[in-house]
């Protein structure tokens, strides 16, 4: 009886042995979003590195930030290199390896063909510094982009009609006034000829969402010529909710006419307070709506719609109206504590490589981040609008704040956005300085 | 009268079970729909076209091979179910001989019983991490032993309460009447005490299970790749920076719901014998 307990605890103390982490290898952490490319990357690069082994590990996008926080302050070096969000640069920075300075201190690692100066100027900034620090080269490029749908706006019959009506032509709408008056048109309580039931799908949830959604109403006025002269030129690390030096823009006639512009435009849209991501891809991906702002991903689930065949036909992609999209995107990072440095620098090159960059967009449609990549005959083969809209929107894009305090601040200025598009609330700049209030005392801290 | 009764009784009854039972009802059809059906006004109840897509990693569009292709959950599969039958396992073990010190010698007095219990009610968050830092200078951190032991730390007090309350409903006078045949402390235990505790072994090591089985915040604390993550991280990578995959997030709930609705099943005529065990004095 006793002996068999024996065996059985030493088969268990064995197992539990064996289950030990395997050390030596590359820990990738990786947004879900990048998780698949990173993937194929790394097979790739270990097909030609066969004494280096990756493992990439996907942590969903709300726990990854601070997972990777908590690392880099307790110095444990749980992961070697990992994509951040371009938001948590500022916070993450302490922590990431200088790669201007590794790169001098290890000359035979860096690739003669990386071609730094191919990334995108704006790209290569927000992907990869802080400061004056580099902690990551481009990986994802993104910004908003306006989808549209192609066949309607080309539409004879439509055409005329909308000329009767407005007096002008049907086109896609270059700023968000003009953006009204199609949405109207495409909405059926307002004109009950309308091929679609509503113009536009909108997401203003009390979610981070509104905090970026609203940055594409107030970009416009922020990087007006009237703006600059009010606010000064856009740092790029406090990005344009900010002034020149460092005081909220947005508590000013400029905000509210932003706040304006979104609540003139709901009324044309289905359930713009309760949407987000998934109900806004849904609404155009089943043809309920003409136009909808939205990011780059939902173009692999749109493609496969049946409602949007043929897709090159039914779906067009523009800049944002008022040419400031919001950006988002990921750079990707070496650990400071990492004790496998040299490899993750030689896998982050290849990563951000041209070939790399080419493979992310072509097959999981992560955005590039190099000019070579966006004018590859390949690449505009199959998609030919990158050419006219993608670094237009990249380079007018207005940003979110990158500095630390960021998830403060969104916080603070989320509930009360949320609260003026419901009408709890004035959309008037006393509203707004209240909130620039609590920003500046958060700030000071 | 008596009919009324019943049928407000059955109402009720409805009503709890669908609110208990809808959300695993829709997770088990979302499981099988479309991409297009998973946002659909009014809603669709029934998979209008049923697809294994969610599980193989062909629905959502970009989603491919690492995130939504249910072959590679096997590793988190692994890792959940050895750390939480060892939980259940050394949490038992450690819980039965620590309730029946307490319970037969008063080893530290009431308020060793209270400690014991006041173990449970610390925010998990307060401990996380600490031994972050603990288990990162022992090189622990990414093991099954990281989970193991910090699951322990919740679910050991738990079970020492509840089996406690068993061996003081087991009367004294087995172990004396054991003792006069020679027995041991050890023996008696063993031999007397524990097989009548069955049950709520059974019971204790049910709940230590489905708690380690379910446990979020250690795992994401002290796991960083697949060689040691549990099921409830794994799921998290349907969570991305633009949408929730609800299909493949939904196979994968299903696939991570089955183990332990079956070993609670399996457990059920003992963990309800268990648990009412001593509720009522004979």
């Amino acid at each position: 009886m006793s002996k068999k307990w024996l065996v059985l605890a030493l088969i268990a103390l064995m197992t539990l042995v064996a289950g030990s982490a395997f050390a030596g290898e590359l820990t990738v952490w990786s947004s879900p979003d990048n998780a698949d490319a990173l993937y194929e990357l790394a097979q790739n690069f270990m097909a030609q590195h066969p004494e280096v082994r990756i493992e990439i590990t996907p942590l969903s996008w709300e726990v990854l930030y601070p997972r990777i926080l908590q690392d880099i302050t307790s110095k444990t070096g749980a992961f070697d290199v990992t994509t951040w969000d371009l938001m948590t640069a500022g916070a993450i920075a302490p922590g990431f390896v200088d790669l201007e300075a590794f790169a001098q201190a290890n000359p035979d690692l860096v690739d003669p063909n990386f071609d730094d100066d191919d990334f995108i100027p704006t790209a290569r900034y927000v992907y990869g510094y802080w400061q004056d620090k580099r902690i990551g080269y481009p990986f994802y490029g993104a910004t908003m982009f306006f989808f549209y749908r192609k066949d309607l706006f080309e539409n004879e019959t439509l055409k005329a009609k909308f000329q009767a009506e407005y007096g002008k032509e049907l086109r896609v709408p270059q700023t968000w006034e003009e953006a009204k008056d199609i949405a109207k048109f495409f909405t059926k309580k307002f004109n009950p000829d309308s091929p679609t039931e509503y113009g536009i799908a909108l997401m203003f949830p009390r979610t981070h969402t509104l905090f970026y959604m609203y940055l594409n109403f107030f970009g416009p006025y922020r990087r007006s010529e009237e703006g600059i002269a009010k606010f000064g030129e856009v740092d790029l690390d406090w990005g344009d909710y900010f002034t020149a030096d460092h005081k909220p823009a947005f508590n000013s006639e400029e905000g509210v006419k932003a706040l304006q512009d979104m609540i003139e435009l709901m009324q044309y849209a289905p359930d713009p307070l309760g949407s987000d991501y998934g109900e806004t891809l849904e609404a155009f991906a089943k043809g309920r709506v003409a136009m909808v702002p939205q990011w780059t991903a939902c173009l692999a689930s749109w493609k496969e719609s049946p409602e949007l065949q043929p897709f090159e036909e039914k779906v067009g992609v523009a800049v944002m109206p008022g040419g400031a999209p919001v950006s988002g995107g990921w750079g990707i990072g070496i650990n400071e504590a990492s004790d496998n440095k040299k490899e993750a620098f030689q896998f982050i090159q290849y990563a951000t490589s041209k070939e790399g960059d080419k493979i992310q967009w072509l097959k999981y449609r992560i955005g590039p981040t190099r000019k070579s990549v966006v004018y590859d005959p390949e690449v505009l083969a199959d998609s030919p609008w990158l050419k006219d809209a993608y670094i237009q929107s990249l380079e007018g894009a207005s940003h979110r704040p990158r500095i630390p305090e960021e998830p403060r601040l969104e916080d603070i200025l989320v509930g009360t956005l949320s609260e003026i598009l419901l009408g709890q609330q004035p959309a008037s700049i006393d509203t707004l300085n209240m909130v620039a209030e609590d920003w500046i005392k958060t700030l000071s801290k | 009268m008596r009919w009324l009764w019943k049928i407000a009784r059955a109402v009720l009854v409805i009503i709890t079970l669908f609110f208990f039972l809808f959300p695993v009802y829709w997770l088990a059809t979302t499981a099988f729909k479309r991409s297009e059906d998973w946002f659909t006004w009014p809603p669709s109840f029934f998979p209008r076209y049923w697809t294994v897509g969610n599980f193989l990693g062909l629905e959502g569009g970009f989603f491919g091979s690492v995130t939504t292709a249910i072959s590679t959950i096997t590793p988190y599969l692994r890792n959940s179910t050895i750390v939480a039958l060892f939980v259940a396992l050394i949490s038992t073990v450690v819980a039965a001989l620590a309730a029946y010190a307490i319970s037969r010698f008063k080893i530290g007095g009431m308020g060793f019983v209270s400690w014991i219990i006041s173990i449970r009610m610390l925010p998990p968050i307060a401990a996380a991490l600490p031994l972050y830092v603990i288990f990162s200078k022992l090189h622990l951190v990414n093991t099954w032993w990281a989970l193991i032991l910090s699951h322990l730390v919740f679910t050991t007090p738990f079970s020492t309460w509840v089996l406690i309350t068993f061996f003081n409903e087991i009367p004294r006078e087995l172990d004396e009447a054991a003792y006069v045949d020679g027995a041991g402390i050890w023996q008696s235990f063993t031999r007397v005490s524990l097989p009548l505790a069955a049950p709520g072994l059974a019971a204790v090591a049910t709940l230590s299970f489905i708690q380690s089985w379910g446990e979020f915040l250690m795992a994401l604390v002290l796991t960083t790749s697949k060689d040691a993550q549990t099921l409830p991280i794994y799921l998290g990578r349907f969570i991305t920076g633009w949408r929730i995959a609800w299909g493949p997030l939904a196979a994968a709930g299903l696939i991570t719901m089955i183990p332990v609705i079956v070993f609670s099943l399996l457990m059920q005529r003992y963990l309800i014998r268990g648990l009412t065990f001593g509720a009522v004095k004979g």
